[in-house]
């Protein structure tokens, strides 16, 4: 093949489809959520939403600018397509459902809590399972829709 | 020596001396307004109110911030629902709290007071319940401040009934009884999961 072509050929390859999922790889800081939310409507939900977008047991919370949400409303549909698991920790979740919030972090008392959060784990993608555990620092995969891409935290994989 | 000694002894037995000093909250002034929410979710955007609350000087000393769950802007907290407020305390134009809407147990989330609305909350049996529904009383740092949601207008649609419009009333009044630093926790049951508390 000319090399031109290869060169376009690997240029191609290395831009997501705009359909389909895109895996990735990383590192996050895995927080316990609260599971006394879990059913009422989170973080996501909006003026006169039906179904209203309930936080669940089996979903993460996170903060929206480690995903580049720049537009909630427009996110919305993809909550429920984003998947990861913890494959040191034997856990995993399915969907988003909430937002990561509350008083600030008391490590940085000056900053809203999801600053707060990323400043104390520089570079780590920030989760919360309102159903799940606490599980420090550990790996992480996801699978999201193409249109999401890859959050801070990991880089896509094959 | 003899003079030191005779000055702790007095102390000792002066009324409140082991008492401390309690904190000054600003003083506000009263005030009343209320804002015409006409166009409820009909479309992904925001609906806002802001508005401060000043001390008898005049100084602004609080911000009311409220947003419906479509707002992406810049803020302390993520606001989602169908209307939702935060109060926080300023000083030179910067915010000095966290959401002060939320009594102490209910800091681990930014929607888990009674600062958000979702319009079921509104209807019926929920929206007569005290302090849960349409009428929400807070006591903090020497004021009660007390929101009303009123002239509500439902929409019957194919997927159920909608808010479409509605009035939010605001009314601050000075309490010195009220010295809480953020919302008193109060002794009303909460309603029940079906009014999505």
């Amino acid at each position: 093949m000319a090399p031109e072509f290869v060169i376009l050929d690997v240029l191609l390859a290395a831009i997501p489809p705009k359909n389909g999922t895109v895996k990735c790889s990383g590192t996050a800081r895995v927080l316990k959520g609260n599971s006394a939310q879990i059913g009422l409507p989170g973080g996501w939900d909006g003026p006169n939403l039906k179904p209203h977008i309930l936080v669940t047991k089996n979903g993460a919370a996170i903060i929206p600018s480690q995903w580049s949400v720049t537009n909630k409303a427009t996110f919305r549909p993809y909550l429920n397509l984003i998947k990861g698991a913890f494959p040191n920790a034997n856990a995993s979740f399915a969907g988003v459902s909430e937002i990561i919030g509350g008083a600030p972090d008391p490590n940085f008392p000056h900053l809203p809590v999801q600053q707060g959060l990323m400043a104390d784990y520089p570079g780590d993608l920030i989760i919360e399972l309102p159903g799940g555990n606490d599980l420090d620092e550990t790996a992480v995969t996801i699978t999201a829709p193409a249109a999401v891409g890859c959050p801070v935290g990991t880089s896509q994989v094959p | 020596m003899r003079l030191v000694a005779l000055f702790a002894i007095f102390n000792a037995f002066l009324p409140g001396a082991a008492v401390q000093k309690a904190h000054a909250w600003p003083v506000v002034r009263a005030f009343s307004h209320y804002w015409r929410i006409p166009d409820v979710g009909s479309t992904d955007q925001d609906t806002s109110v802001a508005t401060f609350i000043y001390d008898v000087s005049g100084t602004p000393v609080y911000k009311l911030e409220c947003h419906n769950g479509n707002y992406s802007g810049q803020s302390e907290l993520n606001f989602s629902g169908t209307f939702q407020c935060a109060l926080f305390a300023i000083e030179k134009g910067k915010n000095t709290s966290w959401n002060l809407l939320a009594t102490k147990d209910e800091r681990t989330s930014d929607w888990g007071n009674r600062g958000r609305m979702i319009a079921e909350q509104l209807q019926g049996k929920c929206g007569s319940w005290p302090e849960f529904g349409v009428q929400r009383t807070f006591k903090l740092r020497g004021m009660i401040i007390n929101f009303t949601y009123r002239d509500l207008q439902w929409i019957d649609g194919d997927k159920g009934r909608r808010l479409g419009a509605f009035t939010f009333a605001v009314r601050v009044e000075p309490d010195e009884k009220a010295t809480s630093s953020e919302a008193e926790s109060i002794n009303v049951p909460k309603p029940p999961k079906t009014c999505l508390w």
